[in-house]
């Protein structure tokens, strides 16, 4: 052989055994040598579907503070689960080869740390499977763990559900070889948690427990239910808002989960993941620190006036935004078990001692009062009805429709011109005036305040009171009268915040709303724009209405006056339907500063005592006013008025 | 039809088949064993190009249950963390460092022009699942071998 076909064998024979040697390593470095992803995959169950969650979206404040979040915990689940019953019932090989459904919980109990009572677990879950056979012939496959049974009031097995922290998780999954320890080293997996499957649920936290919890609602497990299947894949919906924005948003709130198959392909898995797109967050216009201050002074309001419950708005007449929105009691949510409580007493009302109310504000009219009054002078001033000069003579008795109107105390106030009707809430005053303007024009006027509409503000749900009209059956030409000076028709706190915010704004009223930003996935900002609601009046009877109720405030010495600043208002008592007993609510709606309006607060304290005139709104809600409204200016950074008029541009 | 004459091999080629006629038997084993190795070596290759697919996926899957255990952290951390800053709490702390709520007597308001905004939202760690339409794979990783050459023909046709 020459030289030359003795270097053409070599080279075939490189040629030949290279690809062979790469064969072999390849081989030998997948078999022998495997990964450690590829170890943990061939000692851990190998799922063939793999649920893909995506958390709810975050609340926050206007400030960036987290009012609803997320946190996670874990279900376990014995797969194969039928096996370990029967071993369970007929015993197992000797040597624990073969082992129990005990034996497998109380690895589970040892692995994870956590406490489980393995004897009744193991008892429940025979029962179950029983059950099951008996009634449809299926035995039990798949073992949902549970932390224990408990005992009804009816002496029925309930199942405490188990839940195992993230802690707890992860030392099971250490155990099964699924992830390394804390110095990086992965496991043997324990032949007793290989049918062991854990399944993380992002469950709802709400950091700031109750503080504006009417606004931010709750969003409660809606259990397994029945998936929807989109495109192949099986999506469940896990959590539905309550109330509040977690129930009006819930579409982009929403958190997702799915069922994708589980494939080593990176393109399916990467493709299947792309369906799993996480919802948006939204940051909302109340103010963490305004609202704390909004909730003290009504806790010190209601305890002050020893009241059962009470609400207060705090909002922006120039946009609509709602700084803060209180109702006592209030729910809190960390402690669902104490929701059913609270709302029953937020409902109870004398005809309806068993209601249920979630939002004092939104969900609960109530009839204002004196308040409404604002509604009808605004209604009578800008139709030409009266002017701020028209003078009544009031003898403290007035008899529309066959009905006798009387005053509060029954007293008579004498002449008065149209901003004395108001300083002293005078009833009969109130009631003519609506006689001068016409039911036609009054309950036009009213339909533009949007009374007995709803406001459409971004919660729910939101509750439109009652407003009957000439023709329906119970109206009569008294109910005009007594309408004049809110009795008979009922409203909730929030419409009539937003109705009279048209006084503030120059005639407009904005569309109220809590949700300020919308921040979408991909980082995009959507922000609200506020929208006027309607224009039920001019900006000249606006600007007139409102100078007569701060002179009215001030000629009073009212307890709502606030030192620097200067404040119109207007004070509400009324009687609760069906007017049986002397219980009333005391009610104040207040703004200012009044040449530029940065804030309405509209405040609701329901059955005060009747010592010491504190049944009165002027007595017990005014004074909430005189407390709350200088916090909040601090809170804005609005100056006192003789300060920001030197500080103005045009001062 | 008309037979071709038959080509006598040259002396030369009779002569070295005489005196080593195992030759073009060794040559016709060469040949065979050449294809079954070249296809040997094509299915190494299928199998090192198929078994490196499968880790990057079992890599990926591995990367996604920790990004998922990453964002179930980052989620239930942010929760603590504003749990423990909550209102009630601030309030309280800062009650018992000696600061109360400032009255409007001890504010002093001053002008400040184009005062940036100072609120600052934390991008959610949800963003972490938004996956950029930017960073989706190049075709390359999703076609056939008959694809990529109509793609490339059609490239070059169209350049």
């Amino acid at each position: 052989m020459d030289r030359s076909l003795h270097r053409r064998v070599r080279f075939a024979q490189l040629s030949l055994l290279i690809p062979l040697a790469l064969v072999f390593l390849q081989l030998s470095r997948f078999q022998i040598l495997p990964t450690e992803d590829r170890r943990a995959l061939d000692e851990a169950p190998y799922p063939l579907n793999q649920h893909i969650e995506t958390p709810r979206g975050r609340i926050m404040d206007r400030t960036g503070h987290l009012l609803a979040g997320n946190s996670s915990q874990y279900r376990v689940y014995v797969d194969n689960c039928q096996v370990y019953l029967y071993r369970e019932q007929f015993g197992g090989l000797a040597g624990g080869a073969s082992p129990s459904l005990s034996d497998v919980i109380a690895a589970v109990a040892r692995a994870s740390g956590a406490e489980l009572d393995t004897r009744e677990v193991v008892a429940m879950l025979q029962e179950v499977d029983a059950a099951l056979q008996a009634e449809y012939g299926q035995p039990l496959s798949t073992c949902t763990l549970m932390a224990g049974v408990r005992t009804d009031s009816g002496g029925q097995k309930l199942a405490i559900p188990l839940w195992l922290t993230e802690e707890e998780n992860s030392g099971l999954e250490v155990a099964q070889g699924l992830r390394p320890d804390a110095t990086g080293k992965y496991h043997n997996a324990s032949d007793l948690l290989y049918n062991i499957r854990t399944e993380a649920w992002f469950f709802r936290n709400y950091p700031e427990g109750s503080l504006a919890s009417e606004v931010v609602g709750y969003s409660r497990q809606e259990g397994l239910g029945q998936g929807r299947s989109e495109e192949g894949v099986i999506r469940f919906y896990r959590e539905i808002g309550d109330w509040g924005v977690e129930r009006f948003y819930n579409d982009i709130l929403q958190g997702a989960r799915e069922d994708v198959s589980w494939t080593v392909v990176p393109v399916e898995i990467t493709s299947n993941l792309d369906r799993a797109q996480p919802p948006a967050d939204v940051v909302l216009t109340i103010d963490r620190e305004i609202q704390a201050e909004t909730e003290a002074a009504l806790r010190e309001g209601i305890r002050a006036g020893e009241g059962s419950r009470g609400s207060i708005i705090v909002l922006n007449p120039q946009t609509g935004e709602i700084l803060a929105m209180a109702d006592f009691p209030s729910v809190d949510l960390q402690d669902p078990n104490g929701f059913l409580d609270t709302f029953k007493i937020k409902g109870r009302l004398p005809m309806d001692p068993e209601g249920q109310v979630v939002s004092l504000n939104v969900a609960a009219p109530y009839e204002p009062g004196s308040t409404f009054k604002v509604l009808t002078m605004a209604a009578a001033l800008d139709s030409g009805a009266v002017t701020p000069g028209t003078w009544f003579m009031d003898s403290g008795r007035i008899e529309i429709g066959g009905v006798v109107i009387h005053n509060w105390q029954r007293r008579g106030f004498g002449l008065q011109d149209m901003t004395g009707c108001m300083r002293h809430s005078i009833n009969t005053c109130l009631a003519w005036v609506a006689t001068q303007l016409g039911p036609g024009p009054f309950y036009e006027y009213m339909d533009r305040f949007r009374i007995g509409r709803l406001t459409g503000v971004d919660m729910s749900p939101e509750v439109s009171g009652i407003l009957r009209r000439p023709g329906d059956q119970s109206w009569t030409d008294s109910t005009l009268a007594t309408n004049a000076y809110g009795q008979g028709v009922s409203a909730t706190t929030l419409q009539m915040a937003v109705a009279i915010s048209a006084v503030a704004n120059g005639g407009v009223m904005m569309t109220p709303h809590v949700v300020r930003q919308i921040i979408l996935p991909d980082g995009r900002v959507h922000t609200v724009t506020p929208v006027p609601l309607g224009q039920p009046i001019s900006a000249a009877t606006a600007e007139t209405l409102e100078e007569m109720l701060a002179v009215s405030l001030e000629l009073e010495g009212s307890k709502a006056l606030v030192e620097g600043y200067r404040v119109a208002g207007k004070t509400g008592t009324a009687d609760i339907p069906p007017y049986v007993t002397t219980k009333t609510v005391a009610s104040f709606v207040g703004w200012g500063p009044v040449d530029d309006p940065q804030i309405l607060v509209y405040i609701r304290i329901d059955e005060p005592t009747a010592d010491d005139d504190r049944q009165y709104g002027s007595i017990t809600a005014a004074p909430v006013f005189a407390r709350l409204a200088p916090r909040i200016f601090a809170l804005l950074g609005i100056p006192p008025d003789s300060i920001r008029w030197t500080l103005s541009p045009n001062g | 039809m008309q037979n071709e004459p038959i080509r006598k091999p040259s002396p030369t080629k009779i002569r070295a088949y005489k005196q080593a006629p195992w030759r073009e038997q060794t040559r016709l084993l060469a040949i065979g064993l050449a294809s079954v190795f070249g296809l040997m070596a094509m299915l190494a290759l299928f199998i090192f190009t198929g078994a490196q697919a499968a880790e990057a996926g079992l890599r990926v899957q591995s990367l996604i249950r920790e990004r998922d255990r990453q964002l179930r952290r980052l989620e239930a951390q942010e929760a603590e963390l504003a749990q423990k800053q909550n209102e009630e709490w601030m309030r309280t702390r800062a009650a018992e460092l000696g600061f109360k709520p400032a009255e409007a007597g001890d504010i002093d308001y001053l002008v400040v022009a184009d005062l940036p905004a100072t609120v600052t939202i934390r991008s959610s760690p949800t963003s972490l699942l938004y996956i950029e339409q930017d960073v989706a794979l190049s075709p390359a990783y999703r076609e056939t071998l008959l694809e990529w050459v109509l793609r490339a023909i059609l490239r070059e046709g169209g350049a």
